[in-house]
């Protein structure tokens, strides 16, 4: 009797100790993603606290007062709590810290100016390293304590997580431009998509391309859905104007490997025009090797493949010579009416930060994300799945001019985004701002050296305005 | 059959614009595997630890002439009468013997204490030095790619349809550089005392010998020739955008060349080295269009080539064969 009254006092014990260690860690919900900036965002000490580790992850509605509440919303305090699962440290670190912190000084200034209706909006950030397994163990970590996530990189770390995501009515902006997520038959109609996807903006490259004369075009990316959405709009607009694919490189560029397979297929193929969809360093080597051995023919990758800090590397006379940068927003500089605020909030949060493109991309997300929180607020329903109801309403999230506006009502066919831009990197303006030594308290702010745009602007390509959106453009 | 293919593909037009820029290129690479891998070797060699750390110093040591070179201007801001070239190969130097340090420091604090104890544990033990290099370098330096500041560029020498990049000439002359200075070295009084730990460490401490200084020397020695071949993997072409947290993964690619040369063959490790850098260029070159190899292939090529290396000579080409008592 004595033993087996030792042994439940035992189990007890365990049992509370594992108790302990599963909410101590919970506590550690709260993190930053200050990378050199200012900018600090903290959870509400509410969140650290809820939710069991076994609950579900909807808590159930609070209907006091007028409006319907749910996880991640503090009806009481007035406090919306945002998710961002961002690789900070990973593979696209540069583009997403800056992306982040624009994010971040967006809500810290929403919030000083009276939030939303009077609702204030903290972020929890957890960062990611573009890594599913991370990806994954830091949403479980968060997927109680917040009502979406406002940024989440990556295309497989998302179509990972995809499933999670639906079983919490999960509404996501992925930072990532794949094809799949304007597509409710496969998102679940969770993801608030921004921008063309890597297929369409493929075909509106490849429709300026053809405009500029090229016949021939070679091809190089990351596998996967990243790279390979990409190389699905370069295929079918090849196809679409008759041009000729020299060197189909489709998943062959493998991150952190020698690229001289690649830099060969390239530079034997003699294409007019080569499309990259890996990121800006492997894009560096790329092009630095085909330079090196004679290739002379464009340059153009996927957003994400381009960072103007290439321009500082020893690759940037290739890049003012002969790469066209697709853009889904304007870059840094650029006079629009939604640029002024933007430019405002960040030069004061970051004085001494380098400009950077990827400033209008954070801004923009949080533009749609306040603009979706005002039409849940506004339906009376902050639930999860009442969130992603007033999401999928919106016909027309306004930019400000930093992107086109987007809609998330009708058909894939129908909302799909198909306008993107081409702007020219120019090494002059950029060192003549002051280059690396940029910042953005200096006078006119600093420059990317991406201001001179010869599509004019965002244009939809013949090929975008003629597909038929209705699945995505590679299928997982 | 794969040597099939590639003489099929080499009597095409332009084969020989081809084949001197696949020589040149993988030559190239070869060099910066050859130094990697004799950075390995000599630690080996001394201490009988396989450095899984190497990677992450030979990151450090380019992160290093980011620092000096780009953001300190050290010590070029003293010495602006000198040419810009200068400058940069002083900052480099720097860097080097701050990486070498490095490797003196890793071993006194880490290695020396587990001097006789599992060389499993050692091992592992550099694996965890080199996620702490890493992590504290990408910290202090950011995530993004950071340009060497070098003076050579882009720049490019066109013989005809054969381009070699100014870069490439450099680091197979530093390479050279570093060969030579290492079997100068080694005909020293200290390196006649490190050869001497490494063929027997009993009988060298009997003879008088500091054994845990010539392990300190030998991790010097090795960080130093890690730096050298982080910094010239982080140049153009083949690291056009600069030193990026992916740096490290090189040291790697590089234990092909290790391997094949023999785990303490100094000159196996130049040997390997150089096959590993010319099978990895040429399988890219001639065997990238060949559709039912698939892609990637050049990646796996060195590790094919250690493979039936090891299936002939177990201890690599110039290894030492261990001899065992039955």
């Amino acid at each position: 009797m004595r033993k087996r009254l030792s042994f439940l006092v035992m189990i007890v014990v365990i049992a509370l100790v594992a108790a302990a260690c599963s909410s101590s860690g919970d506590d550690d919900t709260t993190t930053t993603a200050d990378s050199g900036g200012s900018a600090t965002t903290t959870a509400p000490a509410a969140a650290t606290t809820t939710a069991p580790a076994a609950a579900t992850t909807t808590a159930p509605p609070d209907t006091s007062g007028d409006i319907k509440t749910g996880r991640g919303v503090d009806a009481d305090a007035k406090v919306i709590t945002i998710g961002m699962l961002a690789d900070l440290t990973g593979l696209f670190a540069p583009l997403v810290v800056d992306i982040t912190d624009s994010q971040l000084a967006f809500w810290d200034d929403v919030n000083a100016n009276g939030g939303i209706d009077g609702w204030t909006v903290e972020i929890v950030v957890e960062d990611t390293n573009y890594n599913v397994e991370q990806h994954i163990e830091k949403y479980e970590k968060i997927r109680n304590d917040v009502l979406a996530l406002g940024q989440s990189t990556g295309s497989p770390t998302n179509v990972a997580a995809l499933p999670k995501y639906k079983e919490d009515s999960m509404v996501f902006i992925p930072l990532s431009w794949y094809s799949g997520w304007a597509v409710p038959d496969f998102d679940g109609g969770l993801a608030m998509e921004q921008y063309t996807n890597y297929c369409i903006e493929a075909m509106n490259v490849l429709g300026f391309a053809n405009e500029m004369g090229a016949k021939t075009v070679a091809l190089a990316t990351f596998p996967g859905d990243y790279g390979q959405d990409g190389a699905a709009g370069v295929k079918k607009a090849v196809d679409f104007y008759g041009m000729e694919l020299v060197y189909d490189g489709e998943a062959a560029v493998i991150p952190g490997q020698d690229q001289t397979e690649v830099v060969t297929g390239i530079v034997s193929s003699g294409a007019d025009w080569t499309f990259l969809t890996t990121n800006p360093s492997t894009a560096a080597e790329i092009i630095g090797g085909a330079a090196q051995a004679g290739y002379t023919g464009a340059w153009t990758g996927s957003t994400p493949s381009y960072d103007f800090r290439l321009l500082d590397s020893p690759v940037a006379p290739i890049i003012d010579a002969s790469y066209y940068q697709s853009g889904y927003n304007v870059p840094w500089g650029t006079d629009v009416p939604g640029a002024a605020k933007m430019t405002e909030v960040l030069t004061a949060a970051y004085p001494d930060r380098r400009p950077s493109d990827a400033f209008a991309i954070g801004w923009s997300y949080s533009l749609s994300l306040q603009q979706a929180i005002k039409a849940a607020i506004d339906s009376g329903d902050i639930t999860p799945e009442g969130f992603a109801a007033a999401v999928n309403s919106l016909t027309a999230v306004d930019f400000g001019g930093l992107a086109p506006s987007q809609s998330y009502a009708g058909s894939s066919n129908e909302f799909v985004q198909r306008a993107s831009a081409i702007y020219k990197p120019s090494l002059e303006e950029y060192t003549a701002a002051g280059g690396a030594e940029q910042t953005l308290s200096q006078e006119g702010g600093g420059t990317t050296g991406s201001t001179e745009s010869p599509s004019g602007g965002f244009f939809t390509s013949d090929a975008a305005a003629a597909y038929d959106f209705s699945a995505a453009c590679y299928e997982l | 059959m794969i040597a099939a293919l590639v003489i099929a593909q080499a009597v095409t037009p332009n084969a020989i614009d081809k084949f001197g820029n696949a020589l040149a290129s993988g030559i190239a690479l070869g060099a910066i595997y050859a130094i990697l891998a004799l950075g390995f070797v000599i630690i080996f060699k001394a201490t009988q630890v396989v450095n899984f750390a190497h990677g992450g110093i030979a990151a450090f040591g380019a992160y290093m002439v980011v620092y000096f070179a780009t953001v300190l201007n050290v010590p070029g801001r003293w010495l602006s009468f000198l040419p810009f070239g200068v400058q940069w190969t002083l900052s480099a130097i720097l860097a080097i013997l701050v990486t070498a340090l490095l490797g003196v420091i890793i071993e006194r604090i880490v290695i020396r204490p587990m001097i006789g104890k599992a060389l499993f544990a050692v091992a592992m033990i550099t694996l965890g030095v080199d996620l702490i290099i890493r992590t504290i370098t990408v910290d202090y330096m950011g995530n993004q790619s950071r340009g060497l500041g070098d003076p050579w560029g882009a720049g490019v020498f066109v013989f005809g349809g054969i381009r070699i990049a100014h870069t490439q000439v450099v680091t197979v002359l530093v390479a050279m550089i570093a060969v030579g200075l290492l079997a100068w070295f080694f005909r020293t009084r200290t390196g006649t005392a490190m050869r001497a730990t490494a063929f027997d460490q009993e009988a060298a401490m009997a003879q008088g010998i500091s054994v845990g200084k010539v392990f300190a020397i030998a991790w010097g020695i090795g960080a130093a020739l890690a730096a050298i071949g982080g910094i010239f993997s982080s140049v153009f072409p083949r690291g056009a955008a600069g030193v990026t947290p992916f740096t490290a993964l090189i040291a790697f690619r590089a234990f092909p060349a290790v391997i094949i040369g023999g785990l303490d063959s100094i000159s196996g490790a130049i040997v390997g080295g150089m096959l590993v850098g010319l099978a990895e260029v040429f399988a890219a070159s001639y065997l990238g269009s060949v559709s039912w190899l698939g892609t990637g292939f050049a990646g796996i090529v060195a590790w094919l080539l250690m493979m039936a290396v090891l299936l002939i000579k177990p201890y690599g080409i110039f290894g030492t064969e261990e001899v065992r008592r039955v």
